[in-house]
């Protein structure tokens, strides 16, 4: 009965791996819906986490951001090598691809410098024949020390086979071979690692002998406070080391790392003449190309968005008949009093919650995830760097940039995805510039339905190209320089629906968690402040702005309250409020355009605001929402004095 | 024979190979590349460029990699 110890015993493993070698469908096979994805303690770098139970053991699995290296660059490097060697994972697994093998190997040795025990699941091992590549699994066994097994993760094969391998690991401990540097490097190494033996630190002498040659900053930290005559003879050896190779130290050991990496390719890949050019290639060389890429990066995104307008119409027009009545059948059983009216409003910000999710936020969650799974986004993010560099981010931020398109929250929380803080956050702002699918509901039925479509053009051109040039100052006046672009370009492949599924349903998860009680609590607030008859008051003291400046009728103060909750109430309140649907009877030409302006620019809907406040804190939260309050306002009344001057309306 | 003087990542044309010679960027930026496997004596391919001087992909160690303009230009190649 030995084994009922090891049995029922919790297991702690991690995924750790370069982007784009499936490690995220893993770990879907594995935990499906028991993840969860948060945030790292007070970071913005997020956190995947799951559990699964397997022959016994409850397995609690974190997948580590996609990351190349485990040095200080970004947050992410830090965060995954902090938690290997601080909460001791029962083992990893180090999910490869194996046709970009001899990259993912860069990575894997730095693992194997932790000194955990190590599965590597060897993933699209399947793909190579097409390649005309041949990898001999077992020689790079041999050589790593570790169990290489053969998966297909899309499939779901050879997973539960990794795991079988890493708790046979746990039963016998293993001692590891290490892999020797080049002569020169590794006596160094070895001397290095001598001197450390008295200094205590959670990760393994080895590595801290190699980081310390690599003048990693952080583990120096740690030195100076503890043993700084240890971290003056590493920065000897650093010099030593740099006057053998002519290259700074930490380029130097990079370079013998990937000499250790040539060396074992060597060994393990032969090369068979490549076969003629697949599918995905003439693909590739199509949608990247340096004149037709753009206008087929155009035609996808028209008919994303024509799809997502036309099923968004579709579903909100199907939930608007299910829900007409209710309000009705609401009042009919708890009669009309403050308080049902209040409870009332609590119930139709649901409804609108649901309005907006559902037709909007879903199928535009599902178009991202199919483009990015299937290797599209980052073609985009490649078109576009040129650009988006001129606003001070590179190619990526066009992929949140987008998503704004379709609603500024997601699109907020999607700017994560940007490598440095300062990107992030100028990133953001960008976003809060587009304007959403709520807000072309409002110019559609104002300026589009009364004047012409002509005019909704002219009229998104101006603010893009507005938002162009709000970026250029913001990226002028922020602090730092721009990161370059450096990004991994992934060969196209069938999208798995099973991830894009998962991805979209956990995004949709965390959207209503931040943006619903904002929608609800503030629709309830609004509508009591209504109730009490403060509205009159209240557009009465911002009629200095909206009469005077923007030359509007004193009650679009109230819209543009109502706007603050969700942009496309500007259209239902002036409706409600003017008992009218023809606007044209209300408002003039001019003022439509004015209005419509107004509400494109001036402040971020609630829950945008509750987003940025989630990701940037709340003072820049604040500043972004006052600006553009100001900003719409003057721009509003500059428009409507261009306007009157031209009369070209 | 004579070593060819190194050039620009940037002069090569689309389909042109190189070896890397030297990375000219700050220690953070080198050691970005580093971690990707462009290190000195790399072999990179150029796959595709953009107009106006936009990024570049290249290829190497058997992988595709998207440069922007800023970094590339640091990278300096040798012909081989």
């Amino acid at each position: 009965m030995g084994q009922t110890n090891i049995k029922n015993k919790k297991l702690n493993i991690v995924l750790a791996g370069q982007a784009n070698v499936g490690k995220s469908v893993i770990f879907n096979y594995l935990t499906g819906l028991h993840q969860h994805i948060g945030n790292w303690a007070g970071k913005t770098v997020e956190k995947a986490e799951g559990t699964l139970h397997y022959k016994g053991y409850t397995i609690d699995i974190l997948d580590l951001p996609g990351i190349y290296s485990l040095s200080t660059y970004s947050l992410e490097e830090i965060i995954s090598r902090e938690y290997i060697a601080i909460q001791k994972p029962d083992f990893i697994i180090n999910v490869v691809d194996a046709t970009h093998l001899e990259r993912n190997l860069i990575f894997t040795l730095q693992l194997l410098e932790l000194e955990k025990p190590m599965v590597m699941a060897f993933n699209m091992a399947n793909l190579l024949k097409g390649k005309g590549i041949e990898i001999d699994a077992k020689k790079l066994e041999k050589i790593l020390g570790i169990k290489v097994v053969s998966i297909e993760a899309i499939y779901g094969r050879g997973i539960n086979n990794c795991l079988d391998e890493g708790i046979s690991l746990i039963k016998r401990k293993s001692s590891r071979k290490f892999l020797k540097y080049g002569k020169e490097t590794e006596e160094l190494i070895e001397k290095l690692t001598d001197s450390l033996k008295n200094v205590k630190t959670a990760y393994p002498k080895r590595w801290v002998a190699i980081k310390l040659l690599e003048k990693d900053k952080q583990i120096e930290k740690i030195l100076k406070e503890k043993n700084p005559e240890t971290l003056e003879e590493a920065k000897n050896f650093c010099s030593e080391l740099e006057k053998i190779h002519g290259h700074d130290s930490s380029i130097a050991i990079a370079d013998e790392r990937c000499c250790l990496v040539s060396q074992i390719m060597s060994e393990v890949m032969t090369t068979k003449k490549p076969q003629k050019m697949g599918f995905g290639e003439w693909l590739d060389n199509l949608t990247g190309h340096k004149i037709w890429g753009y206008p087929i990066m155009l035609a996808i995104f028209t008919l994303v968005f024509i799809f997502i307008f036309q099923l968004g119409n579709h579903l909100s027009s199907f939930l608007e008949e299910i829900s007409s009545g209710w309000q009705i059948s609401f009042q009919n059983i708890f009669g009309i009093s403050f308080l049902s009216l209040l409870a009332w409003s609590g119930i139709e910000s649901i409804i609108a919650l649901i309005g907006i999710v559902l037709p909007y936020i879903f199928p535009f969650y599902l178009c991202l995830f199919i483009l990015e799974d299937w290797g599209y986004l980052a073609r985009v993010a490649f078109l576009t760097d040129n650009l988006m560099h001129k606003l001070g981010v590179h190619g990526k931020a066009c992929i949140p940039v987008m998503l704004g398109f379709g609603c500024n929250t997601p699109a907020c929380l999607s700017c994560r995805i940007m490598e440095t803080q300062r990107e992030r956050f100028l990133t953001g702002f960008l976003v809060t510039l587009v304007p959403c699918s709520a807000v072309a509901v409002v110019i559609l039925g104002l300026v589009g339905k009364y004047i012409g479509i002509g005019w909704v053009f002219g009229m998104y051109s101006f603010v893009i190209l507005i938002s162009i040039v709000l970026g250029m100052l913001a990226s002028k006046i922020l602090p730092g320089e721009p990161t370059a672009l450096i990004m991994d370009m992934p060969d196209y492949k069938i999208p798995n629906f099973k991830t894009i599924f998962l991805q979209t349903w956990l995004r949709l998860k965390e959207f209503i968690f931040i943006a619903g009680p904002i929608i609800i609590i503030s629709g309830i607030i609004i509508q009591g402040i209504y109730l009490a008859g403060w509205l009159t008051p209240v557009s009465d003291f911002l009629s200095p702005i909206t009469v005077n400046w923007l030359g509007l009728p004193a009650i679009t103060g109230v819209l543009l309250i109502f706007g603050i909750m969700r942009k496309e109430l500007i259209l239902v309140m002036l409706a409600t409020l003017l008992g009218t649907t023809n606007f044209a009877q209300v408002l003039t030409p001019i003022q439509m355009i004015v209005l419509g302006l107004v509400s494109m620019l001036y402040i971020p809907c609630v829950a945008t605001i509750a987003a940025l406040w989630k990701e940037f804190g709340w003072k820049k939260a604040l500043g972004i929402t006052g600006f553009k309050v100001v900003f719409a306002i003057i721009i509003g009344g500059l428009a409507l004095r261009l306007l009157n001057l031209i009369k070209i309306i | 024979m004579n070593e060819k003087k190194p050039i620009n990542l940037m002069n090569l044309k689309v389909n042109q190979s190189a070896e890397i010679a030297f990375i000219d960027a700050g220690k953070e930026s080198a050691k970005r590349l580093a971690d990707l496997g462009l290190t000195p004596n790399t072999p990179v391919k150029v796959l595709k460029k953009t107009l106006f001087f936009g990024p570049i992909e290249i290829e190497a160690r058997g992988c595709k990699l998207a440069l922007g303009r800023g970094i590339a230009s640091k990278v300096w190649v040798k012909q081989i």
